[in-house]
């Protein structure tokens, strides 16, 4: 179910009237009630691949039963491996099988040894990176006992499935969120009315920027030999703008779900864009995952912590395996290297933690100083994207080639199309109201919450009537693919 | 709690306030500009999909009002036939579009898209038998759709701001300036998917399209209006394709509507020049026709295009 259909329109109010008026007799109730709803989300879409959530749930809830009795490290360790190859099995069957065969095919063909094998014909099930991720993270902190585990099954079921980040995240800890399903909600008020205002601008972020950005870059990315450097430029703007409203909208609405339900997840996206290095870029986007692979690859590899050498192949090893989760593709091992790239010379100069404030903050207009550094970060940001966006590596170097030419200062072909320029207004929009906001949780926490009540409904009529007027054709997200 | 849902359902009031407001707005537009638009003279309506949108240029063929729009199903031409009836009484004779593609299972009238972008523009038409009609066959499309009308309004309040018409939505004569036959007999020669235009996937009858033909036929003889079933001119290449269905669709004709009169340009000879695809007729071609339509009598057109059934039996 996506959560920008009517079908989720429809199951959100059922469900949360239910969870409110009846299941709210008792903790059980209520998490037992997500359990279902979760699986009637998921099942939505496909119902077999249910089982893989329930069996991913069975095992590591299984496994964090017996560790909990179990003190012999080599025993602790093998229910550990369990786990890891459990979930990782799941991925490397549906994700990463075909890619590993057909680069060994290519491999033993380059030595002139032709070898005959079957790649799998399955689709990849929505969320699997996402939900192996969070019930891994579960099973490794109970190991490393920094949680204790637990015995309630439909708690840690609820945990697994929660349908608000199911599919896309935001990635939590079990630290984090399992404890929440041990205490009985109770309705907040102000919680909700937040929630809600997320859902709003996370609907305006995916349905307008993101849906209206993606018609122009795929049609720009489809048929790049075709269109100027400039427009190429174009092109790569619109895909950066795109897997932004896309990916944080998608977290605003899981997060501004959740509240709806008591609960509170982490933040996702922290205005990326605005990141005056690439360190900090990396601390604002996705920080579900980057903070995920800081804690349980990173750290465990020794960190920043040993000699150059070692900070080098850290640092490499974390980015490639994080362009690496998003799919199986070179393309994105590409992208996870040249971030790693821009990363280290920060990491060796010991710079990487030079912006851990909010930028300007107190202030509207940034410095000439935090200015060039945001534009200069973000266009980093922009050439890594025409990595992860291209069908291949030969498409993007020759969509970053074709950028480079004397066409790089004509005026971009489409810009008199249809819907460009009103699509060009509203990422502006977009930019101006995320500077505005960004010392909040999320970009419109604050907008408008002193104003008189109708001054601040018409605000949100206006949010309403702007994504009715401006939505784009619709699309899935992006990240349902990882 | 109780206070959040009081919001929550006083701020949804007033959405939907606003909402019916902007389709009230979006009705009266549209009224306000049809009673400017009809023509007092012509009596005849041309219905139907893009074959009759493409074909007959209503400034050369006179006395008619060309209201067909491309992909429109049955559904849509009878919701026009039934307000243009209702505000004009001068119509006496409607041309509709009857070719394979109308009778044989098309998706236009479920099609999600279609339902998209059509239900906006005419749900003030539909009474209630129309819109459970729709509703049963795509309720999904019908209830996302209605978010649009909002939209819909507001663009054509502004279009109307700017002074410019909001008619040509609801269809009307197309100009068609390409000429792509080449390509499309290429496409056809290889089994690829052919452009501006899809060929039935089987031959089943829409039963959705028959049930809307056969309200514009009761509704035309209620009126007392002659209606005429027409297959517009089509390449040869095409009408001789299994695919397209011809033959089973003259039979069915035969055997359900021989009591309609049908007027059967299909194979009307005409250049290579004239055809914008394989049932489009370009500018030319529409030039041509309507010029042959003008200097016919209906007579005429009868004697010489009108078919005869066959007994299959």
């Amino acid at each position: 179910m996506l959560f920008n259909s009517i079908d989720f329109a429809i199951f959100l109010p059922i469900v949360f009237l239910a969870y409110w008026f009846v299941a709210n007799k008792n903790l059980k109730f209520q998490n037992s009630l997500i359990v279902v709803s979760s699986y009637v989300f998921y099942g939505w879409w496909d119902w077999r691949f249910l089982s893989l959530i329930l069996f991913s749930t069975l095992v590591d809830y299984s496994v964090g039963r017996k560790l909990r009795n179990e003190e012999g490290q080599k025993a602790r360790k093998v229910l550990l491996w369990i786990s890891i190859v459990v979930n990782l099995g799941f991925l490397g069957v549906f994700k990463y099988y075909n890619f590993f065969l057909d680069n060994f095919i290519a491999a033993f063909s380059f030595f002139g040894m032709e070898i005959q094998a079957t790649s799998l014909n399955v689709i990849l099930p929505v969320g699997i990176s996402f939900y192996t991720f969070q019930t891994l993270s579960y099973t490794i902190d109970v190991y490393k006992k920094k949680l204790e585990p637990t015995t309630d099954f439909i708690a840690f079921s609820a945990f697994v499935s929660f349908f608000p980040q199911l599919v896309a995240g935001p990635i939590e800890r079990a630290t984090h969120l399992l404890p929440q399903f041990y205490t009985k909600r109770h309705f907040d008020y102000d919680k909700a009315v937040d929630g809600l205002r997320q859902i709003l601008w996370g609907l305006f972020k995916k349905v307008v920027i993101a849906d209206n950005c993606a018609e122009f870059a795929n049609l720009i990315f489809n048929n790049s030999s075709d269109y100027s450097g400039s427009t190429l430029v174009l092109g790569a703007l619109f895909f950066t703008f795109q897997i932004y409203g896309d990916f944080s909208g998608y977290s605003d609405i899981a997060i501004g779900t959740s509240r709806l339900f008591g609960f509170d997840l982490m933040q996702n996206f922290n205005f990326p864009y605005f990141s005056r290095d690439i360190a900090e870029f990396w601390r604002r986007w996705h920080i579900s995952l980057s903070t995920w692979f800081r804690d349980y690859l990173y750290i465990p590899l020794g960190g920043s912590r040993g000699g150059t050498w070692m900070k080098i192949r850290n640092t490499f090893i974390i980015f490639i395996v994080s362009g690496f989760w998003h799919g199986a593709n070179w393309t994105f091992i590409i992208w996870g290297a040249l971030n790693a790239i821009y990363f280290l010379p920060l990491l060796l100069t010991k710079n990487n933690r030079n912006n851990l404030d909010i930028v300007s903050k107190g202030r509207f207009f940034p410095s000439i100083k935090d200015s060039s550094l945001i534009l200069l970060t973000f266009s980093l940001t922009v050439l890594a994207w025409i990595f992860f966006r291209a069908e291949n590596i030969e498409h993007a170097f020759n969509y970053i080639s074709a950028i480079i030419s004397p066409s790089l200062f004509e005026v971009p072909d489409l810009i008199g199309a249809k819907n460009v320029l009103s699509t060009m207004l509203l990422t502006v929009f977009l930019i101006f109201i995320e500077w505005n906001g960004r010392e909040g949780k999320h970009a419109i926490e604050q907008l408008g919450i002193k104003w008189k009540r109708p001054l601040r409904w018409a605000l949100y009529l206006s949010i309403v009537y702007l994504i009715i007027i401006f939505r784009g054709g619709q699309q899935e997200f992006i990240y349902f693919q990882f | 709690m109780r206070n959040f849902l009081k919001k929550i359902i006083l701020f949804n009031s007033l959405l939907a306030f606003s909402f019916c407001l902007l389709a009230f707005i979006n009705y009266a537009l549209y009224n306000s500009e049809k009673v400017s638009e009809i023509q007092k003279t012509s009596n005849i309506l041309l219905l139907g999909d893009s074959t009759m949108e493409c074909a007959i240029n209503d400034t050369i063929f006179e006395h008619s009002f060309n209201k067909a729009h491309s992909s429109d199903s049955y559904f849509y031409s009878y919701l026009k036939l039934k307000d243009f009836i209702k505000s004009d009484q001068n119509i006496d004779t409607v041309f509709i579009s009857f070719s394979p593609h109308n009778v044989f299972d098309n998706g236009w009238l479920k099609g999600e898209k279609n339902i998209y972008s059509r239900f906006r523009q005419y749900y003030f038409l539909m009474d209630w038998e129309d819109f459970s009609f729709l509703f049963s066959k795509n309720s999904a499309a019908v209830i996302s759709s209605i978010p649009s009308i909002a939209r819909e309004s507001i663009k054509n309040t502004g279009k109307r701001l700017r002074g410019q018409s909001i008619s040509s939505i609801y269809g009307g004569f197309n100009k068609l300036d390409r000429n792509i036959l080449e390509e499309v007999k290429l496409k056809l020669k290889n089994g690829e998917k052919l452009p501006f235009f899809d060929i039935p996937t089987n031959f089943s009858i829409s039963e959705n399209e028959i049930a809307y033909l056969n309200k514009i036929i009761k509704l035309t003889k209620k009126n007392g209006i002659q209606l005429y079933l027409v297959n517009l001119p089509k390449r040869s290449e095409l009408l001789e394709y299994p695919k397209y269905g011809t033959e089973d669709f003259y039979q069915f004709y035969d055997l359900n509507y021989s009591n309609i009169d049908f007027l059967d340009f299909s194979r009307l000879e005409m250049l290579d020049d004239y055809y914008g695809d394989f049932v489009h007729l370009n500018s030319k071609g529409s030039t041509y026709f309507s010029t042959m339509l003008q200097n016919s009598s209906i007579t005429t057109l009868e004697n010489k295009f009108k078919r005869k059934a066959i007994n299959h039996k």
